[in-house]
């Protein structure tokens, strides 16, 4: 369970967040929208315990981020906007080498049964070769390496085909349910989010907050 | 760790050609440079030549007298073949020639000096002055080698009427009396220590070493630049062990990887190029180099930028030392000149100060990634 409390972030004169507060159950989706610049990524860093707030409580489990920021970094999935996987690796090559430095364990055979979960399949092909779908798809799955409890994705479907795009959609929805893992997510598609999110918050600028269920949003 | 070591391997093993190609440059680098300056420096000698009309100590010492300059290539020609060294005079090959004579050894154990070598050189000549004057000293030396010991034997017949010691006896008498008070090789006494002053060759090996090593050892880092600004980077965060542990375990790796390299270097160097230096001076600048290389490589924000100062920092380090002197001499602060790691390196001197900094700046880099986060 996540609980956040009035948090404040500004970047030198400009406030990204003010007074920010919300609350979510394991196994939502929650989806963050927002224009650019509004603060959904500068959020999604605080909650993946990347960036500091100014001010605010957060609560993971109960346990809150500032005393066990580190312990939660074990449970915390975090998937960049930016390709967070090393180009001169090949697929498999990029699961090993961050499962060797995972907290958890997890077989060669369990990697790859993984990758073929979110459907791909190229586990030889080097990463430079890979289109931007898959490069995408392989930076979900190194994020679910340590089976986090908390997943946090900024705009893991930017630039990709709508096939793939899908493809992580249904991905993440199963997983969800199956895992009882709790989802935020930033994107810009409104359909995407509707169709995705059991829930959906607003960041707008200004300190604008709305927390809406997913099915209100036309 | 193992976990690490594996992990660091995965993401090495395609770089291992390239990396492997840099860790043998210096060697090689050093050898082609030390060969091509000694080739060089050959090339450059003036030719000379001395005809010997006959087999004798006293030319074989005169010839070897010559042959000690850096400045000559001594060609040797005898009785048959002395008209092709005025021949080679003649078509400027040569730039001068010493004839001795038939009885070059009776006539210095005689001491007559009066027409005794008979010297040719070209109207181009550049050196027959200095090595005209390098011959008279060389049968001046010898010489008075002799009027010593029939001196010394006179001396004994007159006084002691018997045969106490030969003229054998005598020239070694004279010839240690010679090397102890030598003016031009000096012993100087500090607080009771006391150390020779060696003569310096022109052309270190290890100093060419040092400094190609230096930059290479950076150009080698390459790819910790490369890791340190990738994207991938940030997932280090949600890993069992930190981006600073992985880097530092990388930094000991390489550094015991390029210790092994830099132990064949060691062999082949001294047995090869015949420079000698002492193993743990080069320990210590490995140290050194590798924790400079390796602070620059994650502090810089692109490979370019690593490379630029990596090419800068070697000439700002040559050009140092070739001023250290100077500064040393103005200052008279000879402290400084401990404070160039290669002038330490070559002078066998350990990098204590450069040691500490680097380990202190190791441990401000740790400290720092250790407070940063949430």
């Amino acid at each position: 369970m996540l609980e956040v409390n009035s948090v404040n972030k500004s970047y030198g004169k400009r406030h990204v967040l003010t007074d920010f507060s919300m609350s979510a159950e394991q196994g939502e989706i929650i989806g963050l929208v927002g224009e650019n610049g509004a603060g959904k990524s500068t959020l999604l860093k605080i909650l993946a315990t990347l960036s500091k707030p100014d001010s605010g409580e957060l609560y993971l489990n109960g346990k809150p981020y500032k005393k066990y920021f580190k312990a939660h970094r074990t449970v915390i999935g975090y998937v960049p906007q930016d390709i967070a996987i090393w180009e001169d690796l090949t697929v498999i090559e990029n699961m090993k080498f961050f499962q060797k430095l995972s907290p958890a364990k997890k077989s060669v055979h369990e990697l790859k049964t993984l990758l073929n979960d979110i459907q791909l399949d190229r586990h030889d092909t080097k990463v430079s070769k890979l289109s931007g779908g898959m490069k995408r798809k392989l930076n979900l799955a190194i994020s679910l390496i340590n089976n986090p409890e908390f997943l946090l994705l900024d705009e893991p479907t930017a630039g990709i085909d709508l096939k793939s795009r899908i493809e992580i959609g249904e991905f993440l929805k199963t997983h969800a349910k199956n895992n009882d893992t709790l989802i935020i997510y930033t994107s810009h598609d409104m359909n995407e989010i509707k169709d995705l999110c059991d829930r959906v918050v607003i960041i707008g600028k200004d300190s604008f907050y709305k927390d809406l269920l997913a099915e209100y949003i036309k | 760790m193992m976990d690490m070591i594996c992990a660091r391997w995965l993401l090495i093993k395609r770089q291992l050609p390239k990396i492997s190609l840099w860790l043998t440059v210096p060697l090689l680098l050093t050898l082609v440079v030390t060969n091509v300056f000694n080739n060089t420096r050959e090339d450059f000698r003036v030719p000379a030549a001395v005809v010997v009309h006959e087999s004798s100590a006293e030319a074989n010492i005169f010839i070897e007298g010559l042959k000690s300059s850096e400045f000559m290539a001594v060609e040797v020609f005898n009785t048959e073949n002395s008209t092709a060294a005025i021949r080679e005079l003649e078509q400027y090959r040569l730039d001068s020639v010493f004839i001795l004579p038939e009885d070059f050894a009776e006539k210095i154990r005689e001491g007559q000096r009066r027409d005794l070598i008979e010297t040719y050189y070209t109207d181009r000549s550049i050196y027959y002055e200095p090595a005209k004057e390098l011959a008279a000293s060389l049968v001046q030396e010898k010489m008075g080698e002799y009027t010593t010991v029939d001196y010394v034997l006179e001396l004994q017949n007159n006084l002691l009427d018997e045969t106490a010691v030969t003229a054998e006896d005598i020239a070694a008498e004279r010839k240690r009396t010679e090397t102890d008070t030598n003016l031009l090789q000096q012993m100087f006494y500090f607080l009771g220590e006391s150390a020779d002053i060696e003569e310096t060759p022109a052309f270190h090996p290890w100093m060419v070493w040092a400094y190609i090593t230096f930059t290479v050892t950076i150009f080698t880092f390459d790819f910790v630049t490369r890791e340190t600004i990738s994207s991938a980077r940030v997932r280090f965060n949600f890993m069992k062990h930190s981006y600073t542990k992985f880097m530092l375990l990388t930094l000991v790796l390489m550094t015991a990887v390029m210790l092994i390299i830099d132990s064949v270097t060691y062999v082949v160097i001294k047995e090869v190029l015949e420079a000698d230096i002492s193993f743990l001076s080069l320990v210590m600048y490995r140290i050194v180099i590798n924790v400079i290389a390796f602070l620059l490589a994650i502090s810089v924000k692109s490979p370019m930028k690593l490379y630029q100062a990596a090419v800068a920092l070697t000439i700002i380090g040559l050009a140092l030392q070739l001023v250290m002197p100077v500064i040393v001499s103005l200052t008279g602060l000879s402290l400084i000149s401990s404070l160039h790691p290669v002038q330490m390196f070559v002078e066998n001197e350990l990098n204590i100060l450069w040691f500490i900094l680097s380990a202190v700046l190791i441990l401000i880099w740790i400290w720092r990634d250790n407070n940063a986060g949430s």
